[in-house]
C-alpha cells in the first residue's frame, strides 16, 4: 500500500477521493488490471503452485546480489546519475539504524511519500477554516480513530488486566 | 554514565526535533509555522520520551545480569551482519562508480558467493546468468544504457 500510494505521489496522481473524477481512466485501468491478474495469478498458482514453493527456498546469498545490482541498476536508469548511489548508501545506514534501535521504517517510507500532500492539504485547511480547523467533525473523528488506534495496546493490557483482577476477586 | 547507540539516536532525533521548532520560529507567516512546529513538537516530545525510557530501562536493568549480556551479545551480532551487508553494498557502488555495471556485477557475484563458501561451478554460472539478466532488462528490454564506469569515460 505504501509502494501504491508512492508511486501515486511520484506520478503526480493525489490518492483519495478526487481521484475518481479527475482520473477516473487511470482508476479503471487500475481495476481491471487487479481483476485481471486475480485471474491470471489463480490459474498461474493452480498450476504451478509446487514449482513456485521451490522460489522460497533460495538462498539468501543468491537474492543479496539480485536485489541489490536491480536496486541500484534502477536508481541509476531513474536519475542518470551514479552519485545518486550516495543516497541510497545513506538510506541503508539509517535503516540499519533505524532496525537496530526498533524504529518503524514502513512509518518513514509513509511520511516521506504522503508529506508534500500532507503539508499541502494542511496550509489548505489552516488557509480555509484558521488554526482550528481540525475540531471539525471529520478531522474530529479522524483524530479519535488515530488516538484509538495508538493506545489500543495499552487499553487492552489494561482492561485485561482489570478483568483478571475482578475474576480473581 | 555509558553512552549507547539508543541514546545517541535519541538525542540526534530531539536535536533534529529542536532545530524544527527554531527553524519554524523563523518563518514569517503564522500559516507557515503551525505546521512545522506541531510535527517538530510531537518529534521532540517523542524523541524525550524515548531518552527517559533508555533511562529508565538502564536503571531497572542490571548491568552484570544475564538477559542484559545475552541482549548485548545478540545485538552486537546483528550489527556486524548488517554492517558487513553495508560494506559489501559500499564496495559494490563504488566499484560500479570506477568500471561500470557491466564489469562489476559479474566479478561482485563471483567474489561474493564465493566468500560465501560456493563452489567455482555455481558461482561461474550466477555471476553470467546475473550479466546476461542485467543486460537483457536494461539494455535490450527497456533501451536503458547503464553507467559504463568513470574509468571508461563515463560521466
Amino acid at each position: 500500500m505504501t509502494l501504491m500510494l508512492a508511486a501515486f505521489a511520484i506520478v503526480g496522481v493525489s490518492p483519495g477521493p478526487r481521484m475518481m473524477t479527475d482520473n477516473l481512466p487511470l482508476v479503471l485501468t487500475i481495476l481491471l488490471g487487479v481483476a485481471l491478474a486475480n485471474l491470471i495469478g489463480g490459474a498461474i498458482c493452480l498450476l504451478a503452485a509446487p514449482y513456485m514453493v521451490k522460489l522460497t527456498s533460495i538462498h539468501v546469498d543468491f537474492l543479496f546480489p539480485v536485489i541489490l545490482v536491480m536496486t541500484l541498476a534502477g536508481v541509476y536508469v531513474a536519475t542518470q546519475s551514479p552519485l545518486n548511489f550516495v543516497v541510497v548508501l545513506a538510506t541503508g545506514i539509517l535503516g540499519i539504524i533505524m532496525k537496530v534501535y526498533g524504529y518503524s521504517r514502513p512509518a518513514l517510507i509513509l511520511g516521506f511519500a504522503l508529506g508534500e500532500m500532507f503539508e499541502n492539504y494542511s496550509l489548505l485547511s489552516i488557509k480555509i477554516y484558521g488554526p482550528l480547523f481540525f475540531l471539525r467533525p471529520i478531522p474530529i473523528a479522524l483524530l479519535a480513530i488515530a488516538i484509538i488506534v495508538l493506545c489500543y495496546p495499552r487499553l487492552h493490557r489494561f482492561f485485561a488486566g482489570w478483568s483478571r483482577r475482578r475474576a480473581n476477586l | 554514565m555509558k553512552i549507547t547507540g539508543r541514546l545517541i539516536t535519541g538525542g540526534s532525533f530531539l536535536l533534529l526535533g529542536l532545530f524544527g521548532i527554531i527553524q519554524s520560529l523563523t518563518f514569517h507567516f503564522w500559516e507557515s509555522i503551525a505546521l512545522p512546529l506541531a510535527l517538530s513538537g510531537v518529534m521532540t516530545t517523542a524523541a524525550a520520551i524515548e531518552i527517559a525510557k533508555e533511562l529508565r530501562h538502564r536503571e531497572s536493568q542490571a548491568p552484570g545480569s544475564a538477559e542484559a549480556s545475552n541482549q548485548k551479545k545478540n545485538n552486537k551480532e546483528e550489527l556486524e551482519r548488517l554492517w558487513r551487508g553495508l560494506g559489501w553494498v559500499a564496495g559494490l557502488m563504488l566499484a560500479i562508480y570506477l568500471v561500470g555495471f557491466y564489469i562489476t556485477v559479474p566479478l561482485f557475484s563471483l567474489t561474493y558467493l564465493k566468500v560465501r563458501g560456493r563452489n567455482w561451478l555455481v558461482a561461474i554460472i550466477f555471476s553470467v546468468a546475473m550479466l546476461v539478466l542485467l543486460y537483457g532488462i536494461f539494455e535490450l528490454s527497456l533501451n536503458a544504457h547503464l553507467f559504463r564506469g568513470l574509468l571508461f569515460g563515463a560521466r
